[in-house]
């Protein structure tokens, strides 16, 4: 069953489309990313999900509810958590305040002691610096923090855009290995121009360029498209 | 003889910086209102004056229809935090959809016309008209240094109700998401934070604060109609000196500023003082623009 549907998404800035007639599912308890080059619209896409972006046309649909016109916080308010690939971090407050705030909404502040202690235990570094102010940590504590702080509103559907951003190889692959035991808990979709990394942990994958989804499938689908080959795998012919 | 006359200067000027601290927390609590407001409406409120005159000009009118004095002080200052919703909801309305340089310019003016509204609207209903709260304790002495009460008292008003801002914006849920609506909104909407009800309670909280301000002012001196800009001055001398968007710099500049005032009155006299405090203000941009507490939220 479908968690997340997008249909013929239309979607922009100041009137303009980015997208153009989008269509992509998410299942529930899965991994689904969406890759593609710089520019070719899969951050637009994620922030039309969390309605940061206006629709111009086409809908959004979560567990069955048309969500296209809801305010992002009534978005997260339903079960959707996004980390942002600049994070959005709270720089002046502790790790621990930017937890408990990932638990602003009703639903996530009922659980929140045993959330935090979930994402304590997810990532102990976190534990080990909740006093610290989230500006002075390192680029790779920041992102888990960010993620930490997506987890703390026990969402039904992950949105993370862009995790390997700025983070050395090593510490994006074991933020991905963590969240590869996630999908048993929650379904994850995420936007990535690391196509290995992608390939490595996603169940679907959606290939996006110029604003449209060009290509579809299962990593190994993919890995046998001749597209897909020569234009983000390196190999020809 | 010289012992002993160094030992009265010491001792006056140990009375000046005390006063002058007592003072500063009445500036801390008419800055912190101002800043929060900028912080996260991006509106430099120069009403803000006004909502303590208006404060005063309430509770009179309370009282002289018979109320008691403590609940009409009450429902003056909760009417000065509904003041701010109002102007929230009402005026400011249009200006937030503007953006950058022209949301602050438009505010600016917008909050400008509207405090010479205000002051036309007092003046013209109220004149000679004052708000001061009377303490039955002319002086008290503490370790053989004597000070006004009435001072004492309104350093107190101010102080506790800065500790308890300070309480609503650490310990609070509510609080925390304000704080965190100041430092970035678009983190804020991805926890789920409705960013413009925190901005609306943020307009409550600066008049609540104002009102607040306005009691410590007439505990401590008078409130009357046509001073509001002079009051909005001090606000935003405190605000720029320790940080426009800081509510903690609010506080300690608040607190700093009353010292130095008090020690320039002291040794040079009060046209002198206001000198120094601009010329403090003109350093401070020069050199920190950002404020020097800037930072800490």
């Amino acid at each position: 069953m479908d968690l997340l549907a997008v249909e013929g998404l239309r979607a922009g800035y100041k009137g303009l489309n980015v997208l153009w007639d989008v269509d992509l599912n998410v299942e529930k308890n899965t991994i689904v990313s969406v890759i593609g080059s710089n520019g070719s619209g899969k951050t637009t896409l994620l922030n039309a999900i969390m309605g940061f972006v206006e629709v111009n046309k086409g809908e959004i649909i979560f567990n069955g509810n048309k969500i296209t016109h809801l305010k992002p916080q009534e978005r997260v308010g339903l079960g959707i958590a996004y980390v942002p690939s600049e994070r959005e971090l709270f720089p002046e407050m502790t790790v621990e305040d930017n937890l408990m705030l990932g638990a602003y909404t009703p639903r996530a502040r009922k659980h929140l002691r045993e959330s935090l202690s979930q994402v304590y235990e997810f990532f102990p570094i976190l534990s080990e610096r909740r006093n610290q102010l989230a500006g002075t940590m390192s680029g790779g504590e920041q992102q888990m923090l960010a993620i930490g702080r997506a987890l703390m509103s026990r969402p039904e559907l992950l949105i993370l855009d862009e995790l390997s951003t700025g983070l050395a190889p090593a510490i994006t692959l074991r933020i991905y290995r963590k969240l590869e035991g996630l999908s048993e808990r929650m379904t994850v979709l995420l936007a990535e121009q690391n196509i290995h990394q992608a390939f490595m942990v996603s169940d679907y994958i959606y290939v996006m360029e110029n604003g449209k989804i060009i290509a579809s499938g299962s990593p190994d689908e993919l890995s046998e498209s001749s597209l897909i080959k020569s234009a983000y795998l390196g190999v020809k012919g | 003889m010289i012992h002993e006359t160094l030992q009265a200067i010491a001792g006056g000027m140990v009375e000046v910086v005390i006063d002058g601290i007592l003072f500063g927390l009445q500036l801390s609590l008419l800055a912190v209102g101002l800043v929060l407001i900028f912080g996260l409406g991006g509106i430099l409120n120069l009403a803000h004056g006004e909502f303590v005159i208006i404060t005063g000009i309430i509770s009179v009118v309370l009282i002289s229809s018979g109320w008691n004095p403590f609940i009409a002080i009450s429902a003056a200052i909760f009417l000065s935090g509904l003041l701010g919703l109002a102007l929230d909801r009402t005026v400011l309305r249009p200006v937030y959809k503007l953006k950058g340089e022209m949301e602050v310019l438009v505010g600016l003016f917008v909050t400008l016309g509207l405090a010479f509204i205000l002051e036309g609207i007092t003046s013209y209903l109220f004149p000679g008209f004052y708000f001061s709260v009377r303490i039955p304790v002319e002086t008290i002495n503490i370790m053989g240094l004597s000070f006004r009460a009435s001072a004492l008292v309104s350093g107190l008003i101010s102080f506790v109700s800065l500790y308890l801002l300070l309480i609503f914006l650490g310990r609070t849920m509510t609080g925390k998401a304000i704080r965190a609506a100041l430092q970035n909104q678009t983190g804020s909407r991805v926890c789920g934070i409705d960013v413009e009800r925190m901005r609306t309670l943020v307009f409550f909280l600066g008049g609540l604060m104002a009102g607040l301000a306005s009691l410590a002012k007439g505990v401590a001196s008078s409130v009357e109609p046509g001073s509001g800009l002079e009051l909005t001055s001090y606000a935003l001398i405190v605000g720029v000196v320790g940080g426009v968007r800081s509510v903690y710099g609010a506080m300690v500049a608040g607190v700093l500023l009353g010292v130095v005032n008090a020690i320039a009155s002291y040794l040079l006299g009060t046209y002198l003082t206001l000198i120094i405090l601009l010329g403090i203000v003109v350093v401070v941009i020069l050199y920190k623009p950002s404020g020097l507490f800037a930072g800490g939220v």
